[in-house]
Formats: C-alpha cells, structure tokens, sequence
C-alpha cells in the first residue's frame, strides 16, 4: 500500500494553474472533504467550531494514510491522486493539485489521525507551520481524521480579514451544502457548535439528500427532471414556478459530480421559466450533469468552481428544452416525491397550491390597490398623532361626545401639530421640486400626462415608479426617526430557514427591528414573524422577508448603510404597478406626495419618475419649427 | 374526667380507622393534623405547631395547611414514606345540623400519588402487590396515572421464587409494596427488597388475596363474569395479587377507577431476563455512579415526543423481547422511518400537539380535570386523522398494520370541538368555558347579559336625551351594581325618579328602579349561566369517561408510533444499522460500537471491534489485556448491541446477526454491596452462584475478573473452574466473555471445546504504554498493572519499587514452576471427578503457565540494548534474532 503519494515533476507543477488554497476556514473545510471523497470514504463527520476559526474536523472512513506516506502528505505538491500532467485531462479525484495539506499546515496547528484498514495501529501526528513536530502511535478506527485549530495564528493580517464566526460558518454551510448534494452516496454530518445541523443518509437518493439538506418546504416545491442523451445525461430537480428565490443560491449544478458555477446554464434554466417567474425572480435548480471527462476542463480556476466544456451550446440548449418539458407538462409529470403511495396526496396539495396562489393572486391586486388608499390614510393618521402618541389614546380625537373631556395636553399637541403642518407648508413652498403641472390624462393606465402650468412642457409621470419613490422616502424617514408603525400580524408567520438564512438573518437581526419587523427565533433555525412594517400595507410578508434575506445575501461585504437601502428598494416593489388604474382624487394625493420627496425624478432603483418633454422638442417632432 | 369536644370525637373515631397514615382533617379552608400526626408533620414539612383545645386538660398539637395547596405537602409527605388520609367534609355545612359529616375520601400512598406535578412524566410509578407461598408468587401492578395493569407468576421453590420476585422487581421497580403476610414473615429477606429497592412495603389484608375473593373482586372492576378472556383464569397466583391489588386500590381511592379496564397478563419467559446487577452494570436507565439518566442507555436513545412515548420506551428497554416475530415487526418499522426522515419528520411534527393522554384520562376519572386538560385533549386526539392517513400510506406493512387500527374518536374531538371554548380558564365553576352555540338555553342567557348591557348603553344615550345632561354615565361597580353618575353641576337636572345612591366630590350617583331590574337580570343570568356551564361541563366529561378505553387505545398506538420514532431518529443520526436476527445462537457484529461511549468521547475517536460468538466453536471468549485498555467497554458493548437489537432498535455497527438471547449476566467488579454487611468477595461469589445457576445455554454472559477478590491461586482456580463449567456444553454451554488478569487460562484454548483467546492490543514504547483498544486473537502476555499505575498517578517512588518487586517475582518463576505443577495435579484430580471422559483425551499436554528459560535470556538481551546506538536495520536484525529464539523454542 505504500508509495500512493508522489511528487509531481516541475513540469507538472507549473502546469497547474495554481492559486491560494486557504483563504478561509471554508476552503479548508472544502479541501480535506475532498480528500475525504478521493479516499473513499463513505461516512464523513464535519465539525466546526467558531465559525471554523478555532476548530475544524474532518473525519472520515476512508481508506486512510499509510504511516510511510504521511511525511510526503505534507509536503506542497504532493498528491495521490495524479502522476503526470497528461493525467491531468482525465482527473477524476476532486483534489489533484497536491496543495491541500500543505497549505493548511502552513497557517494552522494541525492534527491528523489516520489507520488503513490492514493495520491495526493507527498513526497521530501533530502538525506546526508545515512540519510534522510529533508522529505517534495511537488506537483508533480506520480512515482520517483531521483536526485545524486556530487558522492564521502565525499569520495575524490575514487573521484579522477573518468574518464573524457567523459569517464564515455560513460559508463552511454554503460549502457542505454543495458537496453532500454532489455526493448522495456519501453520508455527511455537519456539526456546529456541538449541534449536528445536517445528517444526509447517504444511500444515493437524490430527493432524499435534499430533503435532509434543506427540508420539507424546500423539497416539496420541485419537479423532478431527467435527460438522457448519447453521452450526455442529466438528472435533478427544478422548482416549482411558484416557488422561486431572490437569487441564484440555490442554484446547484454538479458536473460529473463537481460542483460549478456556470452563468450560462443559469440563463438557460432562467430562460425557460420566463413567462412563468416574476423578472429578478430565480427558480431553485439542483442538476446533475455527466458528460465524458475529456469534454470538461475543470482547472481553470484556482477554486475549481468554474469549468469549461466543449458543447457548451449544446448542452445548453439541452438543458432548456428539459426544463420547458417539464414546465409544460406541468400536470402531466410526476410530483418530486418521497414516497410511492404519498402521490395522491401531493397532488391532492398540488391542484390546492395552483388554486391558492391563483386567489392570492387575485387578492393581491385587490389589496394592491387598498394599499395605495391605505398608506395614505395611515400618513395623514400619523401625522396627526404622531407627536400626542405617548401622551394619550389615539382613539375618539373625532368622536363628538368626548371632545368634551378632551384634555389640555391634547390641545397643546393640537397645536403643536398645527405648528408642525405649517412648517412643512412652508418648508415646501420654498423648496418646491417638481414643476407646476395640470394632469390632463393617462396613458396605458401607468403613465400620467401633465401639461405644463407655463405651457412650455409636457410632462409623462411613471405612477409605479413614483409611488416606489414615495414609500421608500416615506420608510426611511420613518426610520431615521425611529418611529415605524408596525403592523401585527393577525396570524404570526412562521418561517423556516436553512441553516445560512438563519445566521443570516441573525446577523442582521437589528436591522429588520429597526426597520419595524417584530421577528422572533422560533426554534432551530426557524422564525416567527409577528408584526411587519406598516408602509407595506399588507404584503405577502413571507415573501418580502425572504426577498429581504437573499439581497442580503448577494453582498455580504457591503456596509450596513447599504444594505438598509437595499432592503428598502425590495420592500417598494409593493408599491402600484404599472396598468392599476387610479382615480383623479389618488393622482393628486400622489402627485402631492411626490412634491414632498427629496428625489422626484427617479425611483429608488434609479429609473426615472418623470419624463418632459418641452414645447419646443415636439414642435420639432411635428416638423413644425425646423 | 374531662371528655373530648364533639368534633374531636368525630376526628378520634375516624382516626381509630386509619391508624396507619397521618390524617388530614378538614376544617374550614385547612387540612388540619392533631397529636402525634402534627407532630410528625410539624417537623417533616417545616410549618408551625400550635395547639387547640379538645375538651381534654390539655390542649391538643395541631398543625395545618391550606386546602388549597395541599398537593405540595401530601407528595412531600407521601415521599418521605408516609400514608396520608384526607378527610373532607361530606355534608354541606350550612344544611348541617350540629357537627357536620366528616369522612375519609382518598388515602394517598407512594403508589397512588395523582399529583402529576410530584411525578416524573417520563417513568411509570407503580403499586405493586405481591402474593407468595410455599408453591408460588404472584406479582401484580398497576400506574394509577395511566390506568396500566400488568400481572404475571410464577411456580417453584422457595428460593427460585424469591430470585424471581428479585428480577421482576428490579424491571418494575415499584415506589409501593404491598404483600401477604406469609412474605411479609420472611422478615430478612423483606428487609433486604427495602434496601435494595428504597420501597416501602407494607402487608395487606390476607383474606382479600384469598382466590375466590380476589377472583369476585377482579370481575367487579371489569365489570365481566369470567377472567377467561384475560388470559388468567387458571393463574391463582395472579388472581390472588391482582385481586388484593384492587381491593387495595379500592380501599384507598375510594371512586370507581374506570381506567383499570384491562388486565395485561405476560409470562416471566416471555420477555429477556435481566437481573438487578445486570440493568445496573449495563447502565440501562441510569449510570452507576450517579444514578442518573443521562449517560445511561435510555438517555441516549430516548428521543420521543411524549411524555407517553418516554414510558413506554422505557418500559421497551426493561423488557427486551425474545419472539423473534415481534423484534422483526419493530425492526422493520424503525428501517422504514430511517430511510423516510420525511414521513418520520411528519410525525414528529404532529406529536407537538399531543399532550399526555393517559394521565389526562385519569384526571378525568378522578374528576379533576377541567377545561383545559378536554382542550388539551382535543388538540391531542385531532391528529389521529392525520397519523392514521401517514401511516396507512407508508410502504411498510408493520406501519400499516398500525395505522389502520387508528380510531380516529370522532365524536369524542367533535363534541369537545363544538363545546368547549379555545382558551378556558382553569376553573370550571366561574364560567367561560362552554362555547354559547353548544347549548340554546346557554346561548339565551348568554345573550341576555348582552342585550342587558345593550340596553344600558341605550339607556345611557335616551337618558342624556331625556335629561338634557351630557355628562351623564352608566356605570358599574362591585359594591352597587349598576348606578347612573351625574356631574355636581348638573344636579338640578336629575329627574324623580332618580334615587341617589352615593355621593362623591365632583358627581352624585343614582340608581332607578328599571336599572336595578335590569341589573338583576344580567347578574341572574350570568350566575345561571355558570351552573349551566358547570353543569354542562360535567356532562360532557361524563361522556368522554365512557370513552375511556377507546381514548387509552390511541394513546397505546402514540406512544408505540412515538417509540418507534425515537429508535429511528438515534438510528439515523448515530449510523446504527439493522442488525439480522436469528434463532441460532449467533452472535456476529462487525465492527461494533459502544452506543453510549461513543457518544461521550469527544475527539478521541472510537475504535470498532468485531465479536463472533455461537453454539458450537466461539462460545467462551477469554479477553487478556492490561487494565484501562478497553475490556469491560467492549463487554458490555456486546451486552448493549444484544440487547438493542431485541428491544427492535438498529445498533452501532457495521453489520451484525444477533441470535436471541433468553437472559443477560453480567459480573463486573464494581457494585460492592458492603450495605449489607457482605464482603467484597462474597458478594462476587454469590452473584457468580447465580449467574450458574440459572443461565441457560441461550444465555448471555458478561464476567469481568472472576476471582480477583481472593488470593491468587484461590481466585486462579476459582476461574479456571469456571471457565470449564460454562464450556461445557452438557452443563452450561452458554456464550460468555470472560475477562480475566490469570493469563494461565489462556491455555484453555484448543483444549477446552468452543475457548477463543483474545487480546485487547496495548503497544508499549518506553515506559508508556499505548492503547489501541482492537480486540485480536490470541492471549496477551502481561497486564502491564504499573504502567497503569503510573498513568493513574501513583507516586514514582512506589511506581520504581514495583518495578523491582515484579523483577524479583519474575526471577522466581522458576522455583515456582514446582508449585505450578502441583496445583496442577490437583487440577488434573478434580477434573477427572468431574468428566472423566474428557480428561482422559487431553491428559497428556496439560500445562499451567509458559516458563521458559529462554524468556529469562531474551529479556537479558533486551535489557543490554541500547535504543540510542541502534540503526534501524540493527533494530530489525535483532528482533529477527529474537522472534527465531521463540519460535524455535
């Protein structure tokens, strides 16, 4: 058994587009898992402790080192898996660059335990900076284990470009993720902080392996998909169109059992859907592709995740007209299932889940339209109230019986509103944004025409857009002032999350109160959601937080300034759509409404509110002046 | 001569009946205690001891506590071993003539504690009765919390029954004893179940356990004129200890307990046989040491749901079962629910919302459930459909099997649905917890008190109108009921009718005579709708009591499908698998884990090992190796696999085929029981007589160390005898690991039929040694005791001295050669007393121990070695050199 580990000749090495291993607990999580795969191992136990900047262990049973080879294992370049660069076109293994070990030992304190299966004395050995300090004999069970403490500790900048243990043990969860899914015949346990967070059954059942990934709601909204070509085959599941994300997350793709990131069949996925799914909506996709390895170059990128393939264009074409099937027949295909017998009722659930979301459909115009009439009330509710809420009930202020017994308190905070109203009034006047205008007619139902009071213009008025302005101005002064209404929920929401959304979620726990959420932690990683923003009318609340969740997502690295305004944007797209008809009295309270923002003329998301077009520019059109 | 006051006659007379237990009299508001019982409970529960007059010269000691929270001072006093008598007033003291009826209504005894907040929702608590003559033993018990009844008995002589009642106590392990008084004579022997037990054992009344008598009374409770169908009517020893049992039950508790509806007879045989020892050395629901849960067996595997599922898990583990049928059933469900965690997520998800429907059951039998506990109910009940719609379409047949004898009780979730409002109070006599659409006569009152406060609102409002006064106002309090209230300034403007009630600084307040009509309407209503609501509350329990066995049914199949559950999370999350069960005696685990161990060790890894047991080759394991290496970890983990794997939960391993096993033994040093004035050895020696006599060929047996509490030789051959009886197929035959420091008994291998030697692998460098915890074939040399020392922490100086002393030893193991060889000879004697044909086939190559002068010459030439100054190819050469020295020996 000896001799598996040999250097690599130069030539070899330079070929290797190599990069930097390590760059965070979760690449070291990434590289000895995959050691842990190419050794065979059917049973893999991950365990991190502080975001994995204290403690990572990997431990596997596998068919572990050979005492001669554990020297070499050490050494950069080393590897098991290939001999020569002309190997390099067939790898099959995971890792191949013969970096892994090396890397680690060189920024970390490093254990590892390891017995083959034809000795019975296992070897421990204790690895500092790249050298092995002390190798010993000790009794344990066949495979590898390995342990990193204290990642960087003799390297302190970079330790100090280290996340919070929140933030780096989602992306050691991101990481898990991704490769229990690419190995359904391997059983993977995922511990955190003494909590076992995943346990996979590893018995190569796909659906099985993503609902103990990610869970039953998860689970139950995909469409399983097949493709079976010359050379080409394809197995997976797709999500539901009703059940579509914020981002591309969740969006898994595995070539020959490798996970990679490839835009491209991301857009293909995306391109079937497109009628079906909401723009900058993303459909869930977990695909497993096997093509001949000649075909793939999986070593273009230092961290293995992107990979190019000859018969990209097919492939893809392929891939899209899998997942348009699949949509289309709809009805026709057989429910993503776990169980034979259950299929009635998935169905039974299903035909529920179409008639639902029809309704909420229908309802959610409804509400759409409330929610303009609605906001607006509240405004002119809080601005009467707002300074009296403390002191007094903000019930009967209209009631006649009672005014008798109105206070002295409430006629000085009359007063003071009074005071309030007629600063406004005049703050605006001086400041006055928008042009005068008269509204002469719409257009389309969502474009409103305005002429110009000094006739020299003519004015087109986005009324989506302007509306998004409005409530997003709207709820950040309410939360600069730090008094957002909240509106409970009648029937609390509880939502539940993967493990990333949580911490997710938890990281930013005091943005979504500050912004008026009422959240609660509702068990292991699930949530309650008890009251939302008032300025969102009634939204599918749900869907907003989830929304909320994946912006967040998208850019970890921003600063807190940032993403509040991110949040804000996503929670305007509640706001009118284009084509809702709106009534003349409505049109004004907008128009005033828009008077008052600071930034008229685009919405949040930076498309203009407003059009003009003066005089003379349509004089020209009409060929009237040259 | 002074004569008692009449209440205090009262209060003697019914204490002559009771004499036993500490009489709680009511008075009033309070449970009072007189004379010796104040005194008692004076001290016991730490409150005052005062005195009241009883006509006598001197005053009498009295103590008492508040009706109300009572239930906390009984289960204390109930604890500390006392019987409590609560004596209530049974007249209603205002329709009483002279002194009011007083009279005993419950006697509350460590078995029949109903405080549930006294008990451990988890465990059982059990009464237990037990019959015993010269001919044969009755054991009956009952949890009154749940309504269970199990019986069971057994034939023989006198010592075999009480090793018997032993065995079955310790699976029970009752809180309450009550026994014949032929048992109760045997007073060393009772006194030793006390201490063994921490019970309280009291004898009871020798004609109730009479047959016929006992018979007539177990008909009674079931309400049927024959016993045929429960499985006891030829079993007088059961019929007599159940009987007594109800008769008792009756006596204290004084209502009919409808929840005894069923009696569950079983056979000892029937269920895996673990001694007292045993369940304590294998750590089955508590450790050793600590007597806790954690760390036990149960704790790891107890991932149940409800409170129901817990008991019932626990009583799996106390019984392991040995119809093969049965542990394929459970085995094939738990398989089913590990490869579908979804339908086992679905489940768990359900068993939220389900409370602890058997205590709930005799609340509602003993009439102290309210509201709450029928809507606690309800939301228990209403996933039956749910479950049974789960189980029915699962793939599995056992699941199946299941789920289709889910009564989904209907009428009983229908009627609590439409009756009870969602969130009662926990009184049921104020009102407020019958919904208003249940019953007409409720809705019409209940409409009543809002019509009534209706019309006042409108009063207020034409009043206003009539009067001309604005601040006119309706309102209400405790003191006047219902009251107009006008402003000082607005007097002149009260009407005549108008009657004043009360004055205050700034408003006067009247009453009129249509308000205070209309007041007594509402506040009759209310009142009326209480007692209806009372009255309809009390209907509605009366309904779901006759339910009862239908509503124990569904809690028997939760808390089996809850069960079953827990098995298949652990099995899941720890990579056990399903072991393959057989009826031959095989015992084959591959890499076999220690359930409990494993769990514990944190980043020591666990080391696997295989064990091969069976009836014909592998019966007898001999295990040498050094202390601390592992041995006893890896015996009882294959006690703990055997015995998972009967109680129908997949075990830690990487395969394994367990043959059924009709009892487990275990010998294992630790449980010196000096209490009982026993010496270490005796102890070990009493417990080895019953190990062989009464295991069987299909018997398990874990001895760790036989012989060690003696002196050498005694203990050698104390050992060696042993090993032989156990071997030997017509005498005992059983499968057995024997751990043992006499590494002269390795030499039974290959001379004794069915002896495998084998060694826990310890690696030594230097002075250290390394322990690598695989079990292998063959014996170990040394036992390596000082390095064990030395790693305990025994100081140097005594660490060194052994060292020489075990040299020197070692130098004589020559002369002792002598020695050795005589024992031999009387070995040799004995055996041919023994079998004579056996001996005679191996009478030539029989040897005691290896001695070698080689040996003397190869540690020599270790000794000159000097590590320092060897290459590694020297290093071979030698050890080359050494090996040829050994093996050409």
């Amino acid at each position: 058994m000896a001799n598996n580990i040999r250097l690599l000749d130069d030539n070899t090495i330079n070929k290797i587009a190599a990069g930097e291993v390590v760059e965070r607990p979760a690449s070291i999580v990434k590289e000895l898992v995959e050691n842990s795969i190419d050794a065979k191992s059917d049973s893999i136990i991950i365990e991190i402790k502080n975001g994995g900047k204290k403690y990572i262990r990997v431990s596997d049973n596998g068919i572990g080192i050979d005492k001669e080879d554990i020297d070499l294992a050490f050494l950069r370049h080393s590897t098991s898996k290939i001999n020569k660069a002309e190997d390099l076109s067939r790898v099959i293994s995971l890792g191949f660059r013969g970096e892994a070990l090396a890397s680690i030992s060189a920024v970390s304190q490093m254990e590892l335990i390891t017995k083959t299966d034809d000795n019975d004395i296992g070897n421990q050995v204790e690895v500092m900076e790249g050298k092995i300090r002390d190798m010993k004999n000790v009794g344990c069970p066949k495979g590898t284990t390995i342990i990193v403490k204290n990642i960087f500790f003799n390297t302190p900048v970079r330790k100090k470009f280290l996340k919070s243990d929140n933030a780096e043990s989602s992306h050691i969860s991101d990481i898990v993720y991704k490769l229990s899914l690419s190995y359904p015949n391997i059983s993977f346990k995922y511990i955190r902080d003494n909590k076992v967070i995943i346990k996979t059954p590893g018995k190569d059942n796909l659906l099985s392996n993503i609902y103990s990934i990610f869970g039953k709601d998860f689970t139950d909204s995909l469409f399983k998909t097949n493709y079976s070509g010359d050379d080409i085959k394809i197995r997976g599941f797709v999500s539901k169109p009703s059940f579509t994300r914020g981002n591309r997350k969740h969006q898994y793709f595995f070539i020959n059992g490798r996970y990679i990131e490839d835009k491209k069949i991301s857009k293909a996925i995306e391109e079937a859907y497109s009628t079906l799914i909401p723009a900058n909506r993303f459909p869930i996709a977990i695909l497993y592709i096997n093509l001949p390895p000649n075909e793939v170059d999986v070593n273009i990128h230092p961290n293995k995740i992107e990979a190019r393939f000859e018969r990209e264009d097919t492939l893809r074409k392929i891939i899209y007209k899998m997942i348009k099937d699949v949509l289309k027949n709809n009805n026709l295909i057989q429910e993503a299932k776990l169980n034979k017998k259950s299929k009635d009722r998935n169905e039974q659930k299903n035909i529920i889940n179409i008639l639902n979301t029809k309704e909420n459909s229908k309802e959610k115009e409804n509400i759409d339209n409330k929610i303009i009439k609605n906001s607006y009330k509240t405004e002119e509710l809080n601005n009467k109230t707002k300074v009296t809420l403390n002191k007094i009930p903000t019930r009967e202020n209209d009631k006649e019986d009672t005014t008798e017994t109105l206070s002295k308190d409430i006629i000085k905070a009359e007063n003071k509103i009074k005071e309030n109203n007629t600063n406004y009034e005049r703050e605006e006047s001086i400041t006055k944004k928008l042009p005068n205008i008269k509204i002469i007619g719409k257009l389309f139902s969502t474009y409103l025409l305005a002429e110009g009071l000094d006739n020299e213009a003519f004015y087109m008025i986005d009324q989506h857009a302007a509306h998004e302005r409005i409530m997003y101005e709207k709820l950040k002064k309410q939360y600069k002032n730090e008094n957002i209404t909240i509106q409970r929920l009648l029937s609390p929401e509880v939502i539940n999350l993967t493990h990333g959304e949580f911490e997710l979620y938890k990281n930013n726990f005091q943005l979504f109160k500050n912004m008026g959420f009422e959240i609660e932690e509702f068990g292991v990683n699930s949530i309650i959601l008890r009251g939302v923003p008032m300025i969102f009318g009634k939204p599918n609340t749900r869907g907003l937080f989830l929304d909320i969740l994946d912006k967040l997502h998208e850019n970890i690295k921003s600063n807190y300034e940032v993403r509040l305004e991110k949040i804000m944007k996503i929670s305007c797209t509640k706001a009118i759509k284009a084509g809702d008809r709106m009534e003349t009295i409505e049109i004004n309270q907008l128009l005033e409404d828009l008077e008052k923002t600071e930034k008229p003329y685009t919405c949040p998301h930076g498309r203009p509110v407003i059009i003009k077009m003066t005089k003379y520019e349509l004089e020209k059109k009409f060929k009237r002046i040259q | 001569m002074a004569k008692l006051t009449p209440m205090m006659q009262q209060y003697m007379k019914i204490k002559e009946q009771h004499k036993d237990s500490i009489l709680f009299f009511r008075l009033g508001d309070f449970y009072e205690m007189f004379f010796d019982d104040a005194l008692v409970a004076s001290k016991e529960l730490e409150i005052t001891l005062t005195a009241r007059e009883c006509g006598l010269k001197e005053k009498a000691p009295m103590c008492g506590i508040p009706y109300h929270s009572s239930d906390n001072y009984i289960s204390k006093l109930v604890e500390k071993g006392f019987k409590i008598a609560i004596c209530e007033q049974v007249q209603d003291p205002s329709t009483a003539k002279g002194i009011v009826k007083r009279d005993v209504v419950r006697i509350i005894t460590p078995g029949t504690i109903t405080d549930m907040q006294a008990l451990d929702e988890k465990s059982n608590n059990y009464l237990c009765c037990v019959y015993m003559d010269n001919e044969g033993l009755g054991i009956s018990y009952v949890d009154i919390t749940t309504g269970e009844l199990y019986t069971t008995e057994a034939r023989g002589n006198k010592e075999k029954l009480k090793r018997t009642l032993i065995d079955e106590l310790a699976k029970i392990t009752p809180n309450e004893i009550i026994v014949n008084n032929l048992l109760f004579e045997e007073t060393v022997f009772v006194k030793s179940l006390k201490s063994k037990f921490d019970v309280m054992i009291n004898k009871y009344h020798e004609w109730v356990f009479d047959r016929k008598t006992a018979s007539n009374r177990i008909k009674k409770q079931l309400d049927v004129i024959t016993l045929e169908g429960y499985g006891i009517s030829n079993n007088e020893f059961s019929i007599s200890s159940t009987g007594a049992l109800i008769e008792y039950l009756n006596e204290t508790q004084k209502i009919a307990l409808k929840h005894l509806n069923n009696i569950n007879s079983y056979s000892i045989e029937k269920y895996m046989v673990l001694d007292i020892n045993t369940r304590r050395n294998l750590e089955i629901t508590e450790t050793l040491r600590g007597k806790s849960k954690k760390g036990s067996l149960l704790w790891l595997l107890d991932k149940t749901s409800t409170a129901m599922g817990a008991r019932l898990l626990k009583k799996w583990l106390e019984e392991p079962l040995l119809d093969i049928n049965k542990i394929n059933e459970r085995l094939n469900s738990v398989e089913y629910l590990v490869d579908n965690q979804y339908i086992l997520d679905e489940i768990k998800e359900l068993f939220k919302n389900v409370y602890d429907i058997e205590r709930l059951v005799s609340r509602i039998v003993y009439g102290s459930c309210n509201a709450r506990d029928l809507i606690s109910l309800r939301n228990s009940i209403g996933v039956l459909p749910k479950l049974k719609k789960i189980l029915i379409e699962t793939d599995s047949e056992d699941l199946m099997k299941i789920g289709k004898n889910i009564d989904e009780l209907k009428e009983v979730y229908d009627l609590i649905v439409k009756s009870i409002i969602e969130e009662p109070p926990v009184t049921i006599k104020e009102g407020g917890i019958i919904k208003k659409e249940y019953n007409k006569e409720l809705k019409e009152l209940k409409e009543a008190t809002v019509k009534g406060k209706e019309w006042l609102t409108d009063l207020q409002a034409d009043e206003r109108k009539r009067t001309g006064i604005k601040s006119l106002k309706v309102g209400f309090n405790k003191v006047f009921g219902y009251y107009i209230e006008v402003t000082k300034s607005n007097i002149e403007n009260v009407p005549d009718n108008y009657v004043r009630k009360q004055t205050l600084a700034n408003s006067e307040r009247y009453i009129t005579p249509e308000l205070k009509e209309m007041e007594s309407r509402i506040l009759g209503s209310e009142e009326k709708s209480m007692d209806l609501e009372y009255k309809l509350f009390v209907q509605i329990r009366d309904y779901i009591r006759k339910e009862i066995k239908r509503i124990q049914n569904c809690a028997k199949i939760i808390s089996k499908i809850d069960a079953l559950c827990s098995l298949s999370q652990v099995s899941y999350k720890n990579n056990y698998i399903k072991p393959e069960i057989n009826n031959d005696g095989i015992l084959d685990i591959k890499n076999g884990r220690h359930p409990v161990v494993e769990k514990t060790l944190d980043e020591e890894l666990f080391v696997p090992n295989d064990t091969l047991l069976d009836n014909n080759n592998n019966r007898l394991s001999i295990i040498t190796g050094p202390n601390m290496a592992g041995k006893s970890t890896y015996m009882r983990q294959v006690a703990i696999i055997s015995l998972m794997a009967q109680i129908g939960c997949f075990v830690p391993a990487e395969s394994a085929t367990v043959g059924l096993v009709d009892r487990i033994f275990t010998r294992v040093g630790a449980s010196d029981d000096l209490s009982q004035g026993q010496s270490t050895f005796m102890v070990e020696m009493s417990e080895v007589a019953n190990i062989l006599n009464n295991s069987t060929k299909d018997s398990l047996l874990i001895l760790d160390e036989i012989g060690r509490g003696t002196s050498t030789y005694d203990g050698l051959s104390i050992a060696w005898a042993v090993v032989e009886y156990i071997s030997n197929k017509t005498k005992l035959g059983a499968k057995t690991l024997f751990a043992t420091h006499y590494h002269e008994l390795t030499e039974l291998e290959g001379k004794l039929d069915g002896v495998k030697n084998y060694n826990i692998l310890v690696k030594e460098k230097g002075d250290d040694i390394i322990f690598l915890r695989k079990i292998s074939r063959g014996g170990a040399d040394k036992s390596y005791g000082i390095e064990v020392a030395r790693l305990a922490g025994v100081p140097n100086p005594v660490i060194d001295r052994s060292k020489e002393i075990l040299e020197s030893l070692e130098k004589r193991e020559t002369e002792k050669k002598e020695i050795a060889m005589t024992k031999d000879t009387i070995i040799k004697e004995k055996e041919e007393n023994y079998d004579k044909k056996e001996i005679k086939k191996e009478k030539s190559d029989f040897q005691l121990s290896f001695i070698d002068k080689n040996k003397e010459e190869i540690i020599d030439e270790l000794k000159s070695l000097d590590m320092m100054e060897t290459t590694p190819l020297d290093a071979i050469n030698i050890l080359y050199s050494l090996t040829k020295k050994v093996k050409d020996h």
